[in-house]
């Protein structure tokens, strides 16, 4: 009995640091996973009225120990030549994460894993997604784009956003 | 009286020391009922299967470094500079497929046959668990190259787990490690990989081997017992002969196909250009799955379906109370086989026939107009080189392949040959030839053809360097990175043509 006691001791002396050690994610110091800030995507004049275009931003992601920039892409389109006449889209598929294609062909966004399609909005219209494509918040500053990138949850008809 | 004690016979130096023979007995002469079979040499073939990916595994973990700076470059490096990196990185990689299809062979027989029935019922229950470590396994290894295919689908992989109720989002963050697909993922992922799940087979393994042998061979059904006493013989030599020929069998299957069909490694992972997400075969049927549930009942075929049918297997043993083995006396398990694995089949049959592909991402970022092509261009002389000159001189124009036997041979990309041929001699060379061995290509090809052949073997002096935009000035030779050759050795007029060739080059683009 008291054999079992002392084994059950010491197990959890190896068990309680290591389980700690596992859940470190949870518990992360450094702060935000990447700076939440507006970054440039291009000068807006760049990309032609009409049509949906795939462009990129660096962010600069913190994972652990690891700072890095990270390239990121966002679909946008501009309806009109008014700085307020643009939409920016994630591409990431709010259904399993995978990354949308526009197709001009079809006008439609249409997800290559599992077969969901968004309108030319970006508004849900069939396949497995649970929700419409995701807005980005932008805004331009002398004539430069600025995107502020952001992942959201998932797999859930809310848009909610991921705290990095 | 003697001072020499009497030793008994105790078997010799070895034996009596170290106990082997008493060992080797004890493993090898089991005594099988109904004697040695073909048909039961698959949990052999499993064992043998995993011991060789684990001798892949650690020979590919000592020149993998699991990092995103890193992982891609090393595993590139496996393939391309190590040698036979490429086939042990294919025999492990392949090694994965082939494990799954003895698995599916080894479960269905083993259903088919009865052999979970009393008092078998957890050795199949620690089979439904291997089952279970293997394709973690499976999925924790994919992500390791670090490449395109593996971003995405740890990314569409990470997106499933997280759509698990209530504990989704936490297991997400869990196995990713950060805020992201990351260092934290590959190192937590070699992690599962390279240890904790290896350790959990070969635990579970070890467990399932003792109650198989605690319980004896499940005996054929058809045979009655005095009939099974009657062919009852030891493991050893019969069944051992026909698990070593069939793993042999099976070893030298997999070395031909992993000779011809080395591992798949795409461009390194890049998370901000599209790709699309595939699984692997043995993943298809769930990847298939999923295209069927939709919005707002995407939990049925992520996680409800796929729990369900892993429970259902796990504790099909409980479940079904029926003690006869013959499968004519068990329609309700029967159906039940038939309809799993139709299913299955039909799925993973129906993804991979329908799977449509985008010929290419449907980007939409514009592109330059082409530019009309000149004359030189329309001769397509990187297709003349091909035909005509690579065979020898090698794609990259080395001429390292045949060197061994034709020492002769020219290096194009030596800065130093470069400069000691000027145009015309290299003109005068192609049309004319240089016995014993450089044909002339006078009689074949047109004079604008040798020209062009010309320039294009003066390209490949030009060191590799990433491509620029060509309304930039091309930069001083000086600057130029000189991986291969030190330009700074090179004299004047090498630099001259070599400028001619990168505007050439750089045109023609």
């Amino acid at each position: 009995m008291a054999t079992s006691a002392v084994v059950v001791l010491m197990g959890a002396c190896v068990a309680a640091p290591a389980v700690g050690y596992i859940l470190a994610p949870f518990f992360r110091r450094r702060g935000k996973g990447f700076e939440a800030g507006f970054e440039d995507v291009g000068a807006v004049d760049d990309v032609p009225i009409g049509a949906w275009h795939l462009l990129s931003l660096e962010l600069i992601e913190q994972n652990g120990w690891d700072k890095r920039r990270v390239t990121q892409s966002v679909w946008i389109r501009r309806r009109g030549p008014a700085d307020s006449d643009i939409d920016v889209l994630s591409p990431i598929c709010p259904h399993l994460c995978c990354h949308l294609n526009w197709r001009p062909d079809a006008s439609k966004f249409i997800c290559p894993c599992h077969g969901g399609t968004f309108n030319s909005d970006g508004n849900y219209l069939s396949g497995p997604p649970p929700r419409s494509m995701d807005p980005l918040e932008h805004r331009v500053e002398s004539g430069r784009l600025l995107v502020r990138w952001q992942d959201f949850k998932n797999g859930v008809p809310e848009r909610i956003p991921v705290l990095a | 009286m003697s001072t020499t004690p009497q030793q008994p016979d105790d078997g010799g130096f070895w034996e009596s020391r170290t106990g082997w023979r008493r060992l080797k007995e004890s493993l090898l002469l089991e005594p099988l009922v109904g004697g040695s079979r073909w048909a039961s040499v698959f949990g052999s073939l499993l064992l043998f299967m995993f011991l060789l990916q684990v001798i892949t595994g650690i020979l590919l973990t000592m020149n993998y470094a699991p990092s995103v700076e890193t992982a891609w470059k090393s595993v590139s490096f496996i393939d391309r500079e190590v040698p036979f990196g490429r086939f042990i990185r294919a025999l492990h990689y392949w090694g994965a497929s082939a494990m799954i299809v003895l698995l599916l062979v080894h479960i269905i027989q083993t259903f088919v046959w009865g052999a979970y029935k009393r008092p078998r019922e957890l050795t199949w229950m620690l089979g439904v668990l291997l089952l279970f470590c293997t394709l973690g396994l499976a999925f924790s290894g994919y992500v390791l190259p670090w490449d395109e295919a593996a971003y995405w689908a740890t990314k569409v992989g990470l997106g499933i787990v997280a759509t698990v109720p209530l504990v989704g989002d936490y297991l997400r963050t869990l196995l990713q490690g950060g805020p992201d697909l990351g260092n934290l993922t590959l190192t937590r992922f070699f992690t599962l990989h390279a240890f904790v799940l290896p350790i959990a087979v070969a635990l579970l393994a070890v467990v399932h081997l003792y109650l198989f042998r605690l319980h004896g061979v499940t005996p054929p059904w058809w045979k009655s017992p005095a009939q099974l006493e009657a062919a009852k013989e030891p493991f050893w030599p019969g069944q051992a002969w026909k698990d070593t020929v069939a793993a042999l069998l099976l070893m030298l299957a997999l070395a031909v196909w992993c000779y011809y069909w080395p591992a798949p490694l795409r461009a390194e992972a890049d998370p901000a250009k599209p790709y699309e997400a595939r699984p692997e075969w043995y993943f298809m049927s769930l990847f298939q799955l999923l295209k069927y549930f939709p919005s707002g009942y995407e939990v049925f075929g992520t996680f409800v379906l796929p729990s369900l049918f892993f429970l259902l297997l796990f504790f099909w043993p409980l479940l079904d109370r029926n003690p006869a083995r013959n499968p004519r006396q068990r329609p309700v398990a029967m159906s039940l086989l038939t309809l799993g694995s139709t299913g299955l089949v039909s799925l993973t049959v129906f993804a991979i026939t329908t799977d449509t592909r985008m010929r290419e991402p449907a980007t939409t970022v514009p592109r330059p107009p082409p530019v009309a092509a000149g004359a030189h261009q329309k001769l397509q002389v990187a297709k003349l080189f091909s035909q005509n000159c690579a065979a020898c001189h090698g794609d990259d124009g080395t001429g390292g392949t045949v060197r061994a036997g034709m020492p002769s041979i020219p290096d194009f990309a030596s800065l130093p040959w470069q400069a000691s041929h000027s145009d015309t001699a290299i003109e005068h060379l192609i049309q004319k030839g240089k016995p014993p061995l450089m044909p002339a290509f006078g009689e074949k090809l047109s004079q604008e053809q040798i020209r062009g052949l010309t320039l294009f073997i003066r390209a490949f002096g030009i060191p590799a360097r990433p491509a620029q935009a060509p309304a930039k000035p091309a930069p001083a030779v000086d600057a130029l990175p000189t991986s291969r050759h030190d330009a700074r050795a090179a004299p004047l007029a090498v630099r001259s043509s070599e400028e001619d060739a990168r505007s050439l080059l750089l045109s023609t683009k």
